[in-house]
């Protein structure tokens, strides 16, 4: 019995090593955000969806354009891209932050935003937050 | 015997808890994207054709890639777009014949001839009134990939001036055409000082010049979404200077994409938050959203981002100062176009179309890029219906205006198209969309310098795609290749 005791805490202890050394290639979950989806999508349905629909969004994308719906995955895909709650592409598209000029905005539905304080763009940054935790500082 | 027994047990319960540590250890371990392989890791960021392209490349020399494409389709703009009933292109529509590295890599891919096609020039029919409308008459404004002296001489309301200076144009396209590759436009940096509106003024004269960019290149432009006064003159002036025909792929926009998708693993709805600067060993991080929304990372030994180099500034960490200014100079033109389908008792009977110079004398038509009025075709299932494209320079207005885009195009397709009524309208669809990379004066020269040092020797992350190429989808392929060939020079 004691036999097979050491030899699964081996076993245990082999496969903790494994997972703590990341070899080239391979995936690691990232348990620090991953708790938070659940919060996030409450959060999205209750505070960022009707920021959206109160500032003129569902003009374009609640009926057949090309993005055609306003879901939380699709616009969580659009979040997710970035490393801060004002560094993601929905919150330069909403807020116009990267435009080749101020008169021509980067969304084709133009500035949603007065600025990143105002909403739609101060839920979408408290979003961020829900999702995808304290801005990254690598940068 | 009941000792006996209990000695089992406690076999038994020693044995579950320790499958159930291994099991636990299991899901915590960190699993593989990659087949099994001795060549180095590859994660090409973007499955558009420019991804695709590099993706194969760096397989076939024995790299182990791993493709991560945020949407759930592949292929970028070459995808093969349909909307409900309603089939209809906002991105690529065809491909130019000097797409050489696409249709070698169709070729390799036994699709060549479905990757090839017809030629577009039957389109216009001026004596039909299918043309460009500049106020002065209806004419064929040429392809996009040909200036033709002869055939520009007979546009309505040319001055017999500027008819007379048109030959002076002829010496700089024969140079450009000898000595600048429209799929890879760091071939032409020497090129990139001068704005294509103020290349013609410069050459023509000021007001000869405006007639042509007025009646001709604003049109070329407006393909493109481009204005001709800040763009770079070498971006529009390697295809004009060709003679390059565009074509309609025979099997479809999609093909080479489609293609390539079905041999290299593809991970869709997989969307990239950011990308680290190089760790200790000199490998980077990719921070992203698994399919089932799980935040995930990986760290494989090259990462090669073929994303919209509008993504660029937002997603990667640690660019060097020449890549920061580059992303920092990625702007997207917008297309604002819409739909209205109408019933099929409304339906024109045959194809109507008007399409307008921005400097037309008629208001409505010169906030107008184009409309058609299309018959249904029910053997492909879609309805009769109305589309309207608005010009370039009145997209910003409607932008600002806070109206959706049918109210605020609305009164220009009711002048044109006046059998257009509310109630024959059965659905609105918004094809508006970001367009193709802006390419100004002075960003092929950026792009150049980011290229060659990019070209020095092994690095963490490459850059591919039309934004270091040219803004159409025969640059992105070549762009892929071009780089998954450094990139195999480097590492293997």
């Amino acid at each position: 019995m004691a036999q097979i005791q050491r030899q699964t805490q081996r076993l245990l202890l082999f496969f903790l090593l494994c997972s703590s050394f990341q070899t080239t290639g391979s995936e690691e979950k990232n348990q620090e955000a991953n708790n938070s989806i659940a919060e996030g999508e409450m959060f999205y349905q209750e505070n960022v969806s009707p920021m959206f629909a109160q500032n003129g969004c569902l003009k374009c994308h609640a009926r057949g354009y090309i993005r055609p719906n306003i879901s939380y995955e699709s616009m969580l895909r659009r979040l997710a891209i970035g490393d801060s709650a004002e560094n993601n592409v929905l919150v330069y598209k909403i807020g116009n932050v990267r435009s080749f000029s101020s008169n021509i905005p980067n969304h084709p539905g133009g500035q949603r935003c007065a600025t990143l304080d105002t909403e739609p763009c101060k839920a979408v940054r408290q979003w961020w937050a829900i999702e995808f935790g304290i801005a990254r500082t690598e940068k | 015997m009941s000792e006996s027994k209990f000695s089992v047990d406690q076999q038994r319960r020693t044995l579950v808890k320790g499958l159930g540590a291994t099991t636990l250890a299991l899901t915590l371990m960190p699993t593989s994207l990659f087949a099994a392989g001795r060549g180095p890791t590859a994660v090409i960021v973007g499955a558009g054709i420019a991804g695709l392209s590099a993706a194969w490349e760096l397989r076939k020399a024995g790299f182990q890639v791993s493709i991560f494409e945020k949407e759930n389709f592949t292929g970028g703009r070459m995808v093969e777009l349909k909307t409900g009933p309603l089939h209809g292109a906002t991105h690529a529509e065809g491909v130019f014949n000097a797409n050489r590295e696409m249709f070698a890599l169709g070729a390799e891919l036994g699709i060549e001839s479905q990757v090839r096609g017809e030629a577009y020039n039957q389109v216009w029919s001026p004596e039909s009134g299918l043309g460009l409308d500049n106020g002065h008459g209806i004419y064929d404004p040429g392809g996009m990939s040909d200036f033709n002296i002869e055939m520009t001489r007979k546009i309505p309301g040319l001055s017999p001036e500027t008819s007379k200076k048109l030959f002076l144009l002829q010496a700089d396209m024969d140079e450009i055409n000898a000595t600048v590759d429209p799929c890879l436009l760091e071939t032409g940096t020497v090129y990139d000082n001068e704005s294509v509106g103020d290349y013609y003024e410069r050459v023509l004269g000021k007001a000869s010049g405006k007639e042509i960019v007025n009646y001709k290149i604003d049109t070329a432009c407006a393909g493109w979404g481009w204005d001709p006064y800040s763009t770079s003159k070498v971006a529009m002036l390697s295809w004009l200077s060709s003679k390059e025909q565009f074509v309609y792929p025979r099997g479809g926009i999609a093909t080479l994409p489609e293609k390539l998708s079905s041999v290299l693993p593809v991970q869709t709805s997989t969307t990239v938050r950011y990308i680290t600067p190089p760790d200790s060993n000199g490998r980077r991080t990719i921070h992203y959203l698994a399919a089932n929304l799980e935040r995930r990372s990986v760290t494989p030994d090259v990462v090669v981002c073929a994303v919209e180099g509008k993504y660029l500034a937002s997603m990667v960490q640690g660019l060097t100062p020449k890549q920061e200014a580059l992303s920092n100079n990625c702007f997207f033109t917008k297309q604002p176009v819409v739909y209205w389908i109408l019933d099929e008792k409304h339906g024109p009977e045959e194809l109507i179309m008007g399409a307008y110079t921005s400097g037309h004398p008629d208001p409505m038509k010169a906030r107008t890029y184009h409309w058609v009025a299309m018959p249904g075709v029910p053997e492909l299932n879609q309805p009769p219906y109305v589309r309207y494209s608005l010009s370039r320079k009145h997209t910003p207005e409607w932008q600002n205006s806070d109206m959706a885009i049918e109210d605020y195009c609305w009164p220009m397709i009711k002048q044109l198209y006046p059998q257009l009524e509310k109630s024959h309208v059965v659905d609105i669809v918004d094809h508006s969309s970001d367009s193709l990379i802006h390419m100004p004066v002075g960003y092929i020269n950026q792009m150049a310098e980011v290229l060659r040092e990019q070209r020095k020797g092994k690095k963490s992350l490459y850059l591919a795609g039309e934004y270091v190429s040219g803004a159409h989808t025969g640059a992105a392929c070549a762009s892929g290749r071009s780089v998954a060939r450094e990139i195999i020079g480097h590492w293997i």
